[in-house]
């Protein structure tokens, strides 16, 4: 009796102590200090969002941001979407290249055509994150991706800065291989910095508007748009020996750790790196990649995703939802993020002033147009991953660039 | 009815139905539809999504490197952790030492591992392993930018992790085979050799089946190895067939096509372990 009395006694103890755990997964999402809570989930790390958030705070005490954040694209837009499709939609999230479409046309993100804040942003950055005439997010900052490049290696082979042109830099290329330096590496894991400026380039050379929509609208393809400015490309990075194989097997850190330890003399990278840089005691400098040929240098670069509010909020948290994207368009909240994600403002607001070096690049690519980025409008992330698997094979030279761009056009055709 | 067996069970049988059975019913529904993960707005499609996943080479790609990469390794894992353990079973010196490195190996996350071995196998002339390389002036090797070295390096290292883990496994059942059958073998003129094939092997029969099964079952589903040490890549030559349920299903928003490749893989895995389990039985009733 006694015996089955104890046994009794430890199964309720093992299900109490299993439940109390699963009990506080959930709960309410307001704290009982009676502040409005807002849940924010953030593509900008802790360290750049928190000054902004303690300020707000500090400014709204009645009201509490709490903020969570993942890195890279892909967990990012993962992340989101799984949460949206579970219904745990956060209250402030941010719209990327890779999922503004979903999430436009799918409804998740609230018209905030008519508030204020969006007014203070010029509307050619806003038109990433419209539809139909109404604005769903609003990016507060820009950024540049462009060659960095190590002066006194380029100074050795007798350079002293980037060529502008594809000649002049795959002279260059060969020069650097034959001193035993690798000319120029990027992140083999994402889609080609480097290619997608010549892509840019290509288009301003063409006169093609809008190239990457025409495919995606059906109005054209892969294999039309893209494969032109991919044989150059190929000719340019590959073939000239500027681009090793190597570098599809390469994370971002292992490129930037090579251009910091003198191996690499020019790597894709952006304001992110500078103080890394610097750091190394690396004379450097930043350039634009090579023009296609009759056209002008490009750089990658895109407003940085922006800020969206859950279509699904209502009543307070709402109207503290878009407190917290005034302060954060306002002159404080755009310098205190912009100081520390590195970025340069493109709100009305507040002029950022970017490192020495890289603010050439803003000035003379960034705000004259002459960037490109792609985002694809459908499975982004998919489609990324193609890109990336498919350019890799160039590299190798397994595949040729009129069958890689075919594949994207399969691919596309799959995710529609 | 025994109740404290009911009440005993009764919480891992919640974690069981709430984490397992209903995601697996969830996604047996979803794969009928055309769920894009955003929208509630969603329509009963039959079995298309399952059509769509059987004509598609690059899905089939991935799963033939799965079945590559969980065959390979518990076959090697078997074959190098049953001799490790062995003679890590005997007394010499140093020996607790010893089991506690190789049984380390598998204990960190292997997200974590990924990480690590990537910039061991970096294949820039400054890579770890390449440097080692040329100082026997070899030329440096395209581990992970090179599609069959990549495969090489994600079985290499998955068996790295493995076969302490299951060394350590297969000393605990050495340790239980009764010491008098040894001493009888000897009585009989046989030697270590045959010791090793008649006692120790058929005794450690149902040790090999406990751990192929969990090597298999638990590789057939790998995802953060692979991914984090060559993220799928180069080109699609290590993608995994859990890589693709993600990027079908998130990264393309076709939560439906996602779900239909999770199922056909959850019942191609339940096939291929109950298969082993079957084979495994054969072989113990065989020297049982």
């Amino acid at each position: 009796m006694r015996s089955h009395y104890l046994k009794t006694v430890a199964v309720i103890a093992s299900i109490a102590a299993l439940a109390v755990p699963i009990a506080a997964c959930g709960g309410s999402s307001d704290t009982s200090s009676g502040k409005t809570k807002i849940v924010m989930y953030s593509y900008y790390a802790e360290k750049v969002m928190k000054p902004v958030i303690e300020a707000f705070e500090k400014k709204n005490p009645d009201i509490e941001v709490s903020s969570s954040s993942s890195s890279g694209d892909t967990d990012y837009t993962n992340t989101l979407q799984t949460r949206i499709s579970g219904n745990q939609t956060p209250d402030i999230f941010n719209l990327s290249g890779n999922n503004r479409v979903d999430v436009m046309t799918n409804g998740a993100a609230a018209d905030i055509t008519n508030e204020n804040f969006v007014k203070e942003v010029q509307q050619n950055y806003l038109d990433d994150y419209s539809l139909n005439g109404k604005v769903f997010g609003v990016p507060i900052s820009g950024w540049v991706g462009a060659i960095v490049y190590n002066k006194d290696l380029l100074k050795k082979a007798g350079y002293d800065s980037v060529p502008s042109d594809a000649q002049g830099f795959i002279e260059l290329a060969k020069k650097l291989e034959s001193q035993g330096i690798t000319p120029y590496l990027e992140n083999g894991q994402e889609m080609s910095g480097s290619f997608i400026a010549t892509l840019g380039s290509y288009y301003a050379a063409q006169k093609i508007d809008d190239g990457d929509r025409a495919i995606y609208s059906g109005k054209s393809t892969f294999s039309k748009n893209w494969t032109p400015a991919l044989e150059a490309w190929k000719q340019v990075y590959v073939d000239s020996g500027a681009l090793p194989q190597e570098a599809s097997g390469l994370t971002n850190d292992q490129v930037k750790q090579s251009f910091l330890n003198g191996e690499t003399a020019m790597y894709r990278s952006g304001a992110w790196d500078i103080g890394d840089i610097k750091q190394a005691g690396i004379n450097y400098g930043f350039a634009a990649y090579p023009a296609y040929s009759g056209g002008q240098p490009y750089v990658n670069g895109d407003p940085d995703p922006a800020f969206s509010i859950s279509a699904k909020l209502s009543g307070e948290k709402k109207r503290a939802a878009e407190k917290f994207l005034s302060f954060l368009t306002s002159k404080e909240g755009v310098k205190l993020f912009t100081e520390g994600y590195g970025s340069v403002s493109i709100s009305q607001n507040y002029e950022s002033d970017p490192d020495e070096h890289i603010a050439s690049i803003f000035k003379d690519y960034f705000f004259k147009n002459q960037y490109h980025w792609v985002s694809f409008e459908k499975g982004s992330n998919a489609m990324s991953a193609e890109v990336v698997a498919k350019q890799q094979g160039v590299l190798s030279g397994q595949i040729s660039p009129a069958n890689m761009t075919k594949d994207l056009d399969s691919k596309w055709k799959s995710v529609q | 009815m025994n109740w404290a067996t009911v009440w005993f069970l009764l919480p891992i049988m919640v974690v069981f139905t709430l984490l397992t059975a209903v995601p697996l019913f969830q996604s047996i529904y979803y794969s009928l539809t055309d769920f894009n993960g955003y929208s509630d707005d969603f329509n009963f499609i039959g079995l298309e999504n399952y059509q769509k996943i059987f004509s598609e080479p690059q899905l089939l790609q991935s799963l033939g490197f799965t079945l590559v990469f969980a065959i390979t390794t518990t076959v090697l894992i078997t074959v190098l952790a049953l001799p490790l353990a062995v003679t890590l079973n005997k007394v010499f010196w140093g020996r607790s030492l010893a089991r506690s490195l190789f049984f380390f190996l598998g204990v960190p996350a292997q997200a974590i591992l990924g990480l690590i071995w990537r910039q061991l196998f970096s294949p820039l002339k400054s890579g770890i392993f390449n440097r080692l390389l040329s100082l026997f002036s070899m030329p440096p090797v395209p581990w992970l930018s090179n599609d069959h070295w990549a495969q090489f390096c994600v079985i290499f290292v998955a068996i790295w992790m493995g076969v302490g883990w299951h060394a350590t496994l297969y000393i605990a059942y050495l340790q239980a085979i009764p010491e008098d059958l040894y001493e009888q073998s000897l009585v009989d003129g046989a030697n270590s050799h045959q010791q090793f094939l008649h006692i120790t092997l058929p005794q450690l029969v149902p040790a090999i089946a406990t751990s192929t099964f969990l090597i298999m079952s638990g590789n057939l589903k790998v995802y953060d190895l692979p991914y984090t040490l060559t993220g799928g890549g180069p080109g699609t030559s290590t993608t995994t067939v859990t890589q693709s349920i993600i990027l079908r299903g998130v990264g393309q928003s076709q939560y439906g096509v996602g779900s239909a490749l999770a199922v056909v893989f959850t019942f191609a895995c339940l096939v291929l372990v109950l298969a082993q389990m079957g084979a495994a039985n054969l072989v113990q009733r065989r020297f049982s």
